[in-house]
């Protein structure tokens, strides 16, 4: 599914990304923990292509394709799904419309027909009630006047409607009370097939509890200094990043 | 002194407009002609040139056919249709009036022609005279000698008049065209005006005055769309005055032709009136959107609201000048402007100059204005959602000046400016 082979990436030059390697193969879930300023969140968005990160070295393949050569909108069409750490309001631009014009990109980029009004809707109410959501807020412009827990709900609503095959999730956990994480890891599991990859950025265990990694890998300062398996995060949770040589109190 | 600019054409022209040879009209032409056209040394005009006004009065053979077709296709269905072909009112192509109470149209010109045969100028006075007699106003003052047609329309006191008033202009291939509408508003009646300049072929200038006069409590929802094709130019010069209680609601959209100027200046003649002005502003190419208001809270107790949004590409460039003078005795008064732009390129233009005179103490005023660009965090998010860049684009803008649709209270009308934006954007 996904080959990362030694990148580097810089953010406005400061170099942030220093030699990650990772493999991703599809029916895995994948957790990349680390402290603040790692790196976790410029590995996201260096997969999703947006603009201001600047890849230095290494290759990126995804199902055989060289990801870092494609635009982030192309990546998007093809199934890579970036949730936002901070979903972005969208002012007058309307929820139920918006996911319909992602819905209709990304299956035109699959040779698909494009769902006239009556369909959309149909697989949204499907969608809506598999996930526990509620449609009130897409009715609404795209995540305006939000909470916290109601974007990153809305993210995973986009993420099921846009049946991505790489789901790369940035912080989805933050700012979610009890209620609201078991909702969005519901809708997390029940993305999980073996055709499809998840890839967890996140700070805290307590997600993990909900959607059980096959992997966890430690990052710090821009590499992976550790594997494991979920055991690793419980440890993570435990001992802090100390055995790594970083002290988060500073 | 500034030489009589239109005299040689205004003489080739004059038998053929209606009362040619009338008085009046040399009046309006000499006043003009002492004004001169503005240049751009005065403020009024600062950022919108008049070099290429047309001094070719000379009607061009106009095939009716096709501008029939046209103006069909911009008809709104259930409105009430008026018709200007070439700056006259054409009655074959307008909606019968029949069974339409409370409600009277007549042509203005017939009106003049009839009050010069009757016993006096007290309308040419009221009416054609009236403005046009400052530097900035000398484009009314040209109206004035040049006017070919126009509606004088009539709201009974009381009437209530559900079907919109369309006024649709075309036929304008080449010349310079003066049009000027009365709308007296009775008391406590309501209505909804909808001025259309849709035509594709139009390459010549337009210039329409509207006289409007709304008596107590009464209420104008006012909604202009200035499309016309890329080589015309529109000058639209509005003025209000607003009785007690009155409500006057204002939308203008400015998304065709080289040059798209909407002028409003409204005064409150009573006190508790309420005066909305807003409008939305595209632009591309060298295109100019010129917007410029002047509201006078003369009296206390009354409200206004003004929201205008442009969006600019290209070396296109937009104008709002808005000012509000609030007068020593206009206590309470609450007065609110808004101006916001988007700059699409790098080489595009926002002119924002919101003015604020205020000579009373008790009184709410805020203006804003922002120039900005697309927000790139917003970009992005749509991009990562597999739009492209094109429509993520035309996406964020619609959103940026979908809430301005809203003061438009009547659905279908909204529905119809929206699509109209819709089309200019490439969304539709």
């Amino acid at each position: 599914m996904l080959e990362i082979n030694n990148i580097h990436a810089t953010v406005g030059d400061k170099p942030i990304l220093k030699g990650i390697n990772l493999s991703v193969n599809g029916g895995e879930v994948h957790a990349i923990m680390g402290p603040n300023g790692a790196g976790k969140s410029t590995l996201g968005n260096v997969l999703a292509g947006r603009d201001g990160y600047e890849v230095t070295d290494g290759a990126v393949t995804y199902r055989g394709n060289d990801l870092l050569g494609m635009e982030a909108d192309e990546r998007a069409r093809d199934g890579v799904f970036l949730g936002f750490q901070y979903p972005v309001e969208l002012p007058g631009v309307n929820g139920m419309t918006f996911l319909r014009m992602a819905a209709n990109a990304v299956r035109k980029h699959r040779g698909e027909e494009a769902l006239d009004g009556m369909d959309f809707l149909k697989l949204l109410k499907k969608t809506i009630a598999e996930l526990e959501m509620d449609d009130a807020l897409l009715k609404r412009s795209v995540n305006v006047g939000f909470s916290g827990g109601e974007k990153k709900r809305n993210e995973i609503v986009q993420m099921a409607i846009m049946d991505p095959h790489l789901m790369i999730l940035d912080e989805t956990d933050s700012g979610l009370d009890i209620d609201a994480l078991k909702l969005v890891s519901q809708g997390i599991n029940l993305m999980r097939s073996p055709d499809k990859a998840i890839v967890m950025v996140t700070h805290y265990q307590r997600l993990l509890d909900y959607v059980k990694p096959d992997f966890v890998h430690v990052l710090v300062d821009g590499q992976i200094v550790d594997t494991g398996g979920a055991d690793l995060a419980l440890k993570l949770e435990r001992e802090g990043y100390a055995a790594y040589g970083v002290n988060e109190a500073a | 002194m500034n030489a009589p600019l239109f005299t040689e054409q205004f003489e080739q022209i004059r038998p053929s407009l209606p009362d040619g040879d009338a008085e009046w009209r040399q009046v309006a032409l000499d006043r003009f002609n002492a004004l001169g056209l503005p240049s751009q040394k005065r403020e009024a005009w600062r950022y919108t040139p008049l070099t290429g006004l047309k001094s070719d009065l000379t009607a061009a053979a106009l095939d009716q056919e096709s501008i029939g077709a046209a103006l069909k296709a911009q008809m709104i269905p259930g409105a009430l249709h008026l018709a200007f072909v070439g700056g006259y009112f054409v009655p074959e192509l307008s909606s019968s009036l029949e069974g339409v109470g409370g409600l009277s149209i007549a042509n203005i010109t017939q009106l003049l022609i009839d009050d010069s045969a009757g016993d006096g100028d007290a309308l040419v006075n009221d009416i054609v005279l009236n403005g046009g007699e400052n530097p900035d106003e000398a484009l009314v003052a040209l109206n004035g000698a040049m006017v070919s047609d126009g509606a004088v329309i009539d709201v009974a006191p009381g009437a209530q008049i559900t079907q919109p008033i369309q006024l649709l202009y075309a036929g304008n291939p080449t010349g310079l065209v003066n049009v000027r509408h009365i709308v007296q508003m009775g008391a406590g009646s309501r209505a909804s005006l909808v001025e259309v300049a849709q035509d594709a072929d139009a390459q010549g200038w337009l210039n329409v005055v509207n006289q409007i006069a709304l008596a107590d409590d009464a209420r104008l929802d006012h909604l202009r769309i200035m499309d016309d094709g890329e080589q015309a130019s529109h000058i639209s010069q509005t003025r209000v005055s607003l009785a007690a209680n009155a409500r006057y609601e204002s939308f203008a959209l400015l998304s065709g032709g080289a040059l798209a100027r909407h002028d409003v200046q409204a005064v409150f003649t009573g006190s508790g009136g309420h005066c909305g002005l807003s409008g939305i502003g595209l632009g591309q190419q060298k295109q100019i959107r010129d917007v410029i208001t002047h509201i006078d809270h003369a009296l206390p107790d009354c409200t206004s609201a003004q929201t205008f949004k442009n969006v600019m590409d290209d070396h296109a460039s937009s104008v709002f000048q808005g000012k509000v003078t609030v007068q020593q005795d206009a206590q309470r008064t609450d007065a609110q402007q808004s101006n916001q732009n988007i700059l699409l390129a790098r080489t595009a233009t926002a002119n924002a100059k919101p003015e604020l005179v205020i000579f009373a103490d008790d009184v709410k005023c805020a203006h804003g204005a922002t120039v900005g660009e697309l927000d790139v965090d917003q970009l992005f998010y749509l991009r990562a959602r597999g739009l492209d860049e094109e429509t993520a684009k035309q996406l964020l803008v619609e959103g940026f000046i979908a809430d301005v649709f809203e003061i438009i209270e009547d659905e279908s009308l909204r529905n119809h400016l929206r699509n109209t934006a819709s089309d200019w954007l490439g969304t539709s």
